[in-house]
């Protein structure tokens, strides 16, 4: 495997339209001769399909949801990050690639990082022209909001649900691509491979979810743009079908999958109440920009909230980092929240939780002011612990929430694999080792909108469209590897449900490979991955046929891929042997308990290739330079 | 020119067409209320005002065509919608709770049927007379002012409504007029596009009051008659019983 | 708490569906009503049975994937709560608890609770959209838009696209659905030069997927759990007059 990272050269902010300038281009009479593949229609699949399409390429989207708008792009809250500098607070440019590279622990490749901080700027106008209702101040004008890890007012907002109304505009500019013809909509069809011809990303195959019917499909390059893999901590804030799947079966097809250990763990989430639970609630990251965290100075502390004295109470993100006090970023808030609740002073049930107290800021600009910033998000509060945030402080907990890590790309998003690109949450490139607030839906509109729409065009130049079908043998036999694998997880008839086998993985990941890992925890975890592995193929149940809608059949195959993705994760966490950005690794840290990071050694992506289902992948490692931006010590103090 | 097929074959055009026909309709009661009414002022006012509509000649034709042609389109537009409506859903509930909806909102069919009958029902009593004709051929009236020999509305009314029976299926079919009537205001309002916060507010209360209104009002007749508030007028000299 | 549920079963679109009876004991009130159905499926896989289908994803209300009536209800007792936000706190000990899918012509059950939902998909294709190409725009601030347009097209963008009025509408009208679109878009400066041709498109297709018609007795309003206001449907109305009589 070679990891050619095609970074143009020249100065950082020249290397974007140098590259654009020198990228082959196909004309446009010719593109309506290329067919485009990609799969998943959130926001980085829903705009590159349609970006595609406007182009004249013939797009085919796949996506496992009934309706290309239900991806879980949609669930985003906060915002959209861009260096408009509207609010003249001195944003720019330069300061949005520093405060993500900061963010990301210097962990993330700089050129990529600054491209996404021009392209920013783009994508808001694109919203609004798409007819996105963000915000507004009285006299017309896009309004903001501050975010963790930022001293500027940069985040772009449409109430407590940017992210549905990101996902509507692009859906919306899908939906004019589908009438108008040049984009085929598959829905509730799930990837189940990848097919290569001739080493180069050809074709996927697809199990229809309604009849069963798995199908291959062929094309001139394959997107993936599949999210992320937090699930497979089982309890996240991800949607429920949300899964490692087409990453990992890209994987095994040769792509390189680089810092899989790269996870971030939301502070703000509700915490768990059950064992019977589903999956976690964020409740948005903004709600630190008024609201307090605290709990109290004393642990087993059994007295309510409110008969709390001051001075009894412990602000501790003010108190460790008074210049961003509650707005420092996700790592190191949640870690903050973990210590607290270790030293045995996590308020709520199980004592894993603290409390987000918005009694000052009631006081400061009243219940009004605070119903119309947060309103709907204290309602959702409120319908799921049935208390009421206005009165009782929130009590909330850190939870998984966005995986940094994904397949490794070049500067044009294109994998290992020849033809197979990469983007948004699937791919590794832009977060580093800790992604910052409202930037993921940054990232996955920069791509799919204003990155690979210039960059698939230098792919395809060289290749010659329409030369694969689907009758090629590498579909025949990609397809029968589908079916043979469907037909061994119904003929196992053991006794254990999908569930159980998911549960047991994510508790030992959340144990031993989640805010805080050690060399001795990722060892137990990795010893124990594949016994659980093991049993699950002997002794799964999984009911049903292949030909009808079956629920268990799905989940078994998306829980199965975790199950081998989950050691590569421990695996890469035990190698990188520092800690920086969601990698914490116990044995570094400061005096303080603050991440220490290892520049000498692991300054570098690390990615992994495949290598036999028994034998340990071959690491490969991207070296990262720093020319712009000074590598130091991350301090939000 | 297209838009305007569109318009013809959409849905949204038949509930246009309901909602101007019945708007009409409503006007017609309206009228036909303040003219109803004059049987509480004596024989002489409400028979005058029988014989002034009558003496409109072509005028009355006029009026009487479009009532008959809004009438047949509001039913016309109920039929295609309703068969639409029950297209839409073949399969019923097990078990289905309305939410904010109002009774009367969601009777519209069997109240408009109600209606439907209770309208040939009348004209086939006081205007065709077939009903009872007994009480329609009553005799004549003279008017006072000018001594004419006229069709004596006053005591054909009095009549029909002096037998109990006649009176309750009035009553009945008022209660059914009032109900459709209390949703449709609202709801035509709100199908002609009428989006002024203003307007819409008044429009929402301009139904039911309308509905209370009309109930009072053509009520006040038959109870009237009942109680013994409007009698019979007395026999006039000069005229043939 | 113990429950009895009354669940609807179908095989695929073709088969006859019925409905069965389960018994349930030990629901937590903190259980979300998809946990509570989760449970029942891991009991009906443990005896091997297969479990009841129904779509969800995001399970915090805001994907529009959960689609249920719950004892006649959309989304059940709850108002302004899908679903998956629903929790058995709003339930009590014994209930009898009746699960049905969405019923409507242009829904057809695929499988027990689980709709073809793709009929809402086609009237956005329809017109639900404004055509600019990607690199088109101009800056974000050159159109000022008024706070309360910028607020009422936001409320009415806020549809989570469930068919929650369709299924409480006695009419099955998707007339919410299509308005909230076509008012969120007519709200905005960037949505009026395809605003009557937007509205007559969409009214098209969403008369041509078999919905029925709106009656304004405004149950869709109630059902909709982003509280969606049929204010949006006189809007619709009076940009179809006007395109019609104007276009």
């Amino acid at each position: 495997m070679k990891l050619e990272s095609n970074i143009p050269s020249g100065p950082i902010e020249q290397k974007w339209d140098k590259h654009r300038a020198e990228v082959k281009l196909v004309n446009p009479a010719n593109k309506r001769k290329y067919r485009i593949l990609v799969v998943g229609s959130g926001l980085a699949g829903a705009s590159a399909a349609a970006t595609l399409a406007e182009l004249g390429y013939n797009v085919d989207c796949f996506t496992f949801h009934d309706s290309p708008r239900r991806a879980h792009s949609i669930a985003a809250q906060g915002g959209i990050n861009a260096a408009k500098n509207y609010q003249n607070d001195g944003d720019s440019i330069f300061r949005l690639f520093y405060d993500t590279v900061k963010g990301g622990d210097f962990r993330a490749r700089e050129a990529n990082v600054y491209r996404l901080a021009q392209v920013s700027v783009n994508i808001i106008d694109q919203c609004v022209a798409q007819g996105v209702p963000f915000a507004r101040e009285y006299g017309g004008n896009l309004t903001n909001r501050s975010f963790g890890g930022a001293q500027v007012s940069r985040t772009f907002y449409a109430k407590g649900q940017t992210g549905q109304q990101l996902l509507l505009g692009a859906y919306s500019a899908l939906s004019r691509q589908i009438s108008a013809g040049t984009v085929i909509m598959h829905t509730r069809k799930e990837m189940m491979e990848l097919v290569l011809v001739d080493g180069h990303a050809r074709g996927i195959v697809t199990r229809d979810l309604v009849s069963g019917n798995v199908e291959s499909w062929a094309g001139d390059a394959v997107i993936l743009a599949t999210g992320g893999y937090s699930n497979v901590f089982y309890l996240s804030t991800n949607a429920m079908a949300c899964n490692v799947t087409s990453i990992w079966r890209a994987h095994k097809k040769g792509a390189g999958l680089a810092n899989p250990c790269f996870t971030q763990i939301h502070p703000t989430s509700i915490p768990q109440h059950g064992e019977y639970q589903s999956k976690l609630t964020l409740m948005s990251e903004s709600l630190r920009n008024d609201g307090r965290v605290w709990v109290p100075m004393k642990a087993n502390e059994n007295r309510a909230p409110h008969d709390i004295p001051e001075s009894e109470r412990d602000y501790y993100l003010e108190r460790k980092y008074p210049s961003f006090g509650n707005l420092s970023p996700r790592d190191i808030a949640s870690r903050a929240a973990k210590e607290v609740c270790d030293e045995g002073r996590g308020v709520g049930p199980g004592g894993r939780g603290v409390y987000l107290d918005f009694s000052a800021a009631i006081n400061r600009l009243g219940e009004k002011t605070i119903a119309e910033r947060y309103g709907n998000l204290f309602e959702m509060y409120e319908r799921i612990t049935g208390e009421n945030p206005y009165k009782i402080p929130m009590r909330i907990y850190p939870a998984p929430h966005y995986t940094m890590g994904g397949l490794w790309v070049d500067y044009n998003l294109m994998s290992t694999i020849p033809g197979l690109h990469v983007l948004g949450e699937a791919n590794f490139s832009d977060h580093g080792a800790n992604r910052l607030g409202a930037s993921a839906l940054m990232q996955g509109l920069a791509d799919g909108y204003f990155v690979i729409p210039y960059t698939i065009g230098h792919y395809l130049a060289g290749v010659k469209p329409g030369s694969i079908t689907n009758d090629h043998p590498e579909f025949k036999q990609a397809v029968e590897d589908v079916k043979g694998r469907i037909s061994t997880f119904l003929s196992i008839n053991g006794k254990r449900t999908t569930s159980s086998f998911h549960r047991e993985l994510g508790m030992l990941m959340w144990n031993n490979c989640g805010m805080a890992r050690s060399e001795s925890s990722l060892k137990e975890a990795l010893q124990r991955i594949p016994e659980i592995r093991e049993e699950f193929w002997n002794n799964v149940n999984v009911v049903g046929s292949a030909t009808e809608l079956n629920t268990a059949l799905e989940h078994a195959g998306r829980v199965a891929d975790f199950l081998e993705f989950a050691e590569l994760m421990c695996i890469d966490a035990l190698q990188r042997d520092e800690s920086c950005g969601g990698h914490f690794r116990t044995e570094h840290q400061t005096e303080d308990g603050e991440a220490k990071r290892n520049d000498e050694d692991f300054c570098h992506s690390s990615v992994w290739e495949y290598s036999g289902y028994t034998s340990k992948p071959t690491l490969h490692k991207e070296q990262l330079t720093f020319e712009n931006v000074k590598l130091a010590t991350r301090s939000y103090k | 020119m297209s838009s305007l097929l569109h318009f013809l074959r959409s849905t949204v055009f038949t509930k246009i067409v309901m909602a101007t026909s019945g708007l009409l309709i409503i006007g017609f009661l309206v009228g036909h209320l303040l003219g109803n009414l004059l049987m509480f002022a004596g024989p002489e006012k409400i028979n005058g005002y029988a014989l002034g509509l009558k003496n409109l000649g072509p005028l009355l034709w006029v009026v009487r065509i479009a009532m008959i042609t809004a009438f047949g389109l509001h039913v016309w537009s109920s039929i295609e919608l309703a068969l639409r409506n029950r297209a839409a859903r073949p399969i019923a509930y097990d078990t289905k709770k309305s939410l904010k909806s109002t009774l009367a909102s969601r009777t519209m069919l069997v109240s408009g049927m109600a209606i439907l009958f209770f309208v040939i029902y009348h004209l086939l009593h006081y205007t065709f007379g077939i009903i009872q004709p007994n009480t329609y051929y009553a005799g004549g009236y003279r008017m006072e002012s000018t001594g004419e020999i006229v069709h004596h509305v006053y005591n054909m009314v009095v009549a029909g409504f002096q037998n109990p029976f006649i009176a309750l299926s009035y009553m009945i079919a008022l209660a059914f007029m009032s109900s459709h009537v209390s949703h449709a205001m609202s709801s035509a309002f709100q199908t002609l596009g009428i989006t002024n916060p203003n307007i819409s507010k008044f429009t929402s209360k301009l139904g039911p009051a309308l509905a209370a209104i009309f109930l009072i009002g053509y009520l006040s007749i038959p109870i009237g008659v009942m109680i013994g508030v409007i009698k019979k007028a007395p026999p006039q000299e000069h005229v043939l019983e | 708490m113990k429950l009895s549920l009354k669940v609807w079963r179908q095989k695929n679109k073709e088969a006859e569906g019925q409905f069965k009876d389960y018994a349930l004991s030990d629901i937590s009130p903190d259980m979300s009503f998809l946990e509570m159905l989760d449970v029942l499926n891991e009991q009906l896989l443990a005896k091997g049975e297969d479990p009841v289908a129904f779509d969800h994803d995001c399970r915090e209300g805001i994907c529009g994937s959960c689609s249920m009536m719950i004892n006649g209800k959309p989304h059940g007792p709850e108002s302004m709560t899908t679903t998956c936000q629903l929790h058995m706190r709003k339930f009590k000990d014994g209930d009898n608890v009746v699960i049905e899918p969405w019923r409507a012509s242009p829904f057809p059950v695929i499988r027990d609770l689980v709709v073809d939902r793709s009929a809402f998909d086609r009237i956005i294709q329809a017109g639900g959209f404004i055509s600019v190409n990607t690199g088109n725009a101009q800056d974000g601030n050159t159109l000022p838009i008024p706070k309360p347009d910028a607020d009422s097209a936001m409320d009415a963008a806020a549809c989570i696209g469930c068919g929650a009025c369709v299924a409480a509408c006695k009419n099955a009208s998707a007339m919410l659905f299509t308005a909230a679109k076509v008012s969120h878009l007519g709200y905005l400066p960037q949505g009026q030069p395809e605003r009557q041709r937007r509205v007559l498109k969409m009214v098209e297709q969403m008369d041509g997927e078999g919905f029925g018609n709106c009656t304004n007795t405004n149950d869709c309003e109630a059902a909709c759990p982003k509280g969606i206001s049929v204010k949006n449907i006189t809007r619709l109305n009076k940009d179809f007059l006007k395109a019609t009589i104007f276009g």
